[in-house]
């Protein structure tokens, strides 16, 4: 649980949120605390530093593959799509038949309203060097700020929330918020080639969402 | 250019709201309230903070944005869209027969069970019918008498034939000069050398699309080659292609999805090139309705047909002069029942 958004705040409160136990001996300078905050050591901070802060959300991905037939006009390619995709139906993406991959953890109440992770997945045009990286949640009215997240290292490549596009539809028939990273990345002809963020498929990746930094 | 000043709001049309971004920095952000052009739906979009830099304008009593610039973005969302709606809508994978030698990464129509009509100044000037439809057996028939088995032309199942209709207020596109002719399209193939050089087409290096057509005319009994062709760095920057520049006139707003603007030529069996160029793009209706009004233009869908999924228009103009010739749009249907789109 986050640490509080106003009000009083204690160093136990931070500590505990950082993954400490609860009434241990600890400091503001400890290398777990400041990081919730993104401080080095020694750096000034002041108490309101530490308002609405949360651990780092680690999950770990099985990449998973897939391909959609598409077609503007006479003109018909191949998207190729890397990551997690859910099985279930959604609006406004879309997903090769029965959803590809899947993540040990597709919620935390610290991280996206605690709403589900429908897509967190990279696709493009087979032939083309462009792609877009996608987080696609159940959830049509969260606010687009840090709280929901300030950033997510995927495999090792770091994706800032304000780099990317927001869209949001709270009437679609499955609500949904859109974050969306314009990527170049030659986009691969087979699931055994990398696609970036990602390695191949059916692999595993560790996904972290951040608040602080 | 009128500027539109800002407030922050969820539900303007266009709107701005304050950010920090991973540096700790604070910035403002554009959003737009958009109308999903197929489902209809109202969707709110936030822009990042570069694109967001790119377009607002901050003064001391606020944040402005051009007006022309929010209605660039719209449209280009729109256009976008819609192409990523008939793209999910009309194929599938490619099987094993499906496309032809070297064509790799294509996908095909889900079905060969359809016809496409060709619609300008709300006149139907053609009918393009799968090869393997009844209709098209008449159409190779009628080739046949004055050109012979000219092609295979059912190499691949999804070729088509189609032939013309002349109207008054909507003639034969120029370069072609009777009804009685009939287009031939090869599709997952590209041109083979052997075509390119029956036709004496110069090689410039051209990206050519994995279909092209062949035009007979069956009262002049003369051929004619239609070649597709990508527009990539060499035919849109003339500065540093000066050869293989494509001229092109003003079109409007269109899909910003890969692939989704192309070019044609037609070559007469000399060698010598149509003074007319095709090109072609995918933007919805009411991009294409008011880019129509502007320039004077006729729109090319009649009004039964105008909500039907128009999957992609095209501008007939003189490449001397860019002067547009003709607008058409093409829709696809299916023959009897089934699912199209």
């Amino acid at each position: 649980m986050a640490t509080p958004s106003s009000g009083a705040i204690s160093l136990n409160e931070m500590h505990v949120e950082a993954g400490g136990s609860s009434g241990t001996t600890c400091s503001i300078n400890d290398a777990d605390i400041r990081l919730i905050a993104d401080k080095s050591s020694g750096a000034t901070a002041s108490w309101n530093d530490y308002y609405s802060r949360a651990a780092d959300w680690s999950s770990t991905m099985t990449v998973g593959d897939g391909t959609i037939a598409s077609s503007d006009g006479y003109t018909t390619t191949t998207t190729r799509y890397r990551g997690y995709m859910t099985s279930t139906t959604i609006s406004a993406t879309a997903v090769p038949s029965g959803g590809i991959g899947s993540m040990n953890d597709y919620q935390d109440s610290d991280y996206l309203a605690n709403a589900v992770i429908d897509v967190l997945a990279i696709f493009g045009d087979q032939a083309g060097s462009s792609s877009n990286f996608r987080l696609q949640i159940f959830n049509g009215t969260i606010s687009n700020n840090d709280t929901a997240f300030k950033s997510v290292v995927v495999n090792g490549t770091t994706f800032n929330r304000t780099d990317a596009s927001f869209g949001q539809n709270n009437n679609a028939d499955r609500v949904y918020t859109i974050w969306t990273w314009s990527v170049s990345a030659a986009v691969p002809d087979a699931s055994s080639d990398a696609y970036a963020p990602f390695g191949v498929a059916n692999v595993s990746n560790t996904i972290t969402f951040r608040r602080s930094r | 250019m009128s500027e539109i000043k800002l407030q922050k709001s969820k539900t303007a049309e266009a709107g701005t709201d304050f950010d920090i971004d991973h540096e700790d920095v604070p910035f403002n952000k554009l959003t737009l309230n958009v109308v999903h052009p197929v489902s209809k739906q109202e969707i709110y979009i936030e822009y990042n903070k570069s694109d967001s830099k790119d377009v607002l304008v901050e003064k001391e009593d606020g944040t402005y944005v051009e007006e022309a610039d929010v209605k660039y973005l719209k449209e280009s969302w729109e256009a976008t869209e819609y192409s990523f709606f008939l793209e999910n809508s009309t194929l599938r994978h490619a099987e094993e027969g499906d496309l032809g030698d070297g064509v790799k990464n294509f996908a095909v129509p889900k079905s060969t069970n359809t016809y496409d009509e060709v619609y300008v100044n709300k006149k139907l000037v053609r009918t393009d019918y799968n090869i393997g439809l009844w209709q098209s057996d008449k159409l190779i028939e009628e080739v046949e008498k004055v050109f012979g088995e000219d092609q295979e032309w059912k190499s691949n199942r999804f070729n088509i034939i189609g032939t013309y209709t002349a109207h008054e207020d909507a003639p034969l596109r120029p370069p072609y000069t009777h009804e009685k002719t009939y287009s031939w399209y090869n599709v997952y193939n590209y041109p083979s050398q052997e075509l390119l050089d029956e036709f004496k087409v110069p090689d410039v290096g051209y990206e050519y699309h994995v279909w092209h057509s062949i035009k007979y005319n069956t009262v002049t009994g003369k051929k004619q080659l239609k070649l597709v062709i990508a527009d990539n760095e060499y035919t849109s920057n003339y500065q540093k292609h000066p050869d293989t520049f494509i001229p092109r006139p003003e079109v409007p707003l269109y899909s910003a999805k890969y692939r989704s603007f192309f070019f044609a030529k037609i070559f007469n069996e000399d060698g010598t090139e149509a003074d007319q160029y095709d090109v072609f793009f995918v933007t919805t209706k009411d991009i294409m309705k008011e880019f129509c009004k502007e320039k004077g233009l006729d729109f090319p869908m009649p009004e039964t047909r105008e909500d039907d999924f128009v999957w992609i228009y095209g501008l007939v103009y003189d490449k001397n002069t860019l002067e547009i010739k003709q607008v058409k749009g093409y829709v696809r249907y299916p023959t009897e029942e089934g699912e199209w789109l």
